[in-house]
């Protein structure tokens, strides 16, 4: 597959891979809802908000890159 | 309002039998949670990364293994090759968040039966664990399309079986009389042409089926079983 950016591995391994969590978690609650079970609810909601905030806290460190290296560029 | 096949989970001792191979545990727990709310599918083993997802898939006898790429010491695919060579009777389906083809083909070269997405909902993952488990392929229709792009680019490639295609009659003669062994005077005197005719007609052929000489003539006419009987079980 060739060298990566790294950026885009991060993004990759990461962000994708917490989207892909919070979108199982959020189906599992559609489905646990259909089957009346919404005493399982709370615990998948919190999974899946976990999943989420991690997804911003990964987004924003991506960012800080992006922009660190932007200025570097910039000063070159 | 459900489907019934996803009404009233159950495991029964020919339920298909799965292994969950992927090193995010928060992803592995939902996808668990969700199969085992499917009819027919029990969930065997679970494994972070591709060695373990071997040892796991073959001491649980699975049937199908669901194997993310990305993993730590082996990755997914790796796996899939070294798994289906201890038993090619298991189903492997990828799961990934790479929509890229050469991560598909690479997939499809490793064994791999089925190749989904992570996006993909539950009801379509147990639905592709159904048909591999029943010796069927399954791809995500979001890489159906690569797949079938590349296919066209192969098929509108100039190949030496495109070569077979476009010869005439007389050239597939021609062309089996070289491979027993035939010069042009004798294939001339066979097909009652000039020599200077079949001297001709076999530049074209050589062009045709991607050969520079009368040696790799004869050895395409074999391969690509055109040669006379005699020629080919030499």
């Amino acid at each position: 597959m060739g060298s990566a950016n790294p950026v885009a591995v991060r993004i990759h391994d990461r962000v994708l891979g917490l989207i892909g969590t919070a979108l199982m978690k959020a189906e599992l609650c559609e489905r646990l809802t259909e089957l009346g079970r919404q005493d399982e609810l709370a615990p998948t909601l919190l999974e899946l908000r976990d999943a989420l905030n991690q997804t911003v806290v990964e987004l924003r460190g991506i960012m800080a890159e992006l922009r660190d290296a932007g200025l570097k560029n910039h000063a070159a | 309002m459900f489907n019934h096949e996803r009404e009233t989970p159950r495991s029964s001792s020919n339920d298909i039998r799965v292994v969950l191979a992927d090193d995010h545990q928060l992803f592995r727990q939902g996808l668990k949670a969700l199969l085992e709310l499917e009819r027919g599918i029990t969930i065997v083993g679970e494994a972070s990364d591709g060695l373990e997802v071997q040892r796991v898939s073959l001491e649980q006898h699975a049937n199908v293994v669901l194997m993310d790429i990305n993993m730590p010491i082996v990755d997914g695919l790796s796996a899939t090759r070294e798994l289906l060579r201890a038993n090619s009777e298991i189903g492997v389906i990828i799961l990934s968040m790479h929509h890229e083809e050469g991560h598909v083909f690479q997939a499809l070269r490793a064994g791999a039966r089925g190749y989904l997405l992570k996006t993909s909902r539950v009801s379509e993952v147990a639905g592709a664990v159904r048909a591999v488990a029943s010796g069927l392929s399954l791809l995500d229709p979001t890489v159906t399309n690569s797949v079938v792009s590349e296919f066209k680019r192969m098929s509108s490639k100039q190949t030496p079986e495109d070569g077979l295609g476009q010869l005439t009659e007389t050239e597939i003669k021609i062309l089996q009389h070289v491979s027993a062994g035939m010069s042009n005077k004798e294939i001339a005197q066979k097909l009652s042409l000039a020599e200077s005719t079949v001297k001709n007609r076999l530049s074209v052929l050589f062009e045709k089926i991607g050969v520079l000489d009368r040696t790799q003539a004869a050895i395409y006419a074999i391969t690509h079983g055109i040669a006379p009987t005699a020629v080919q079980s030499r």
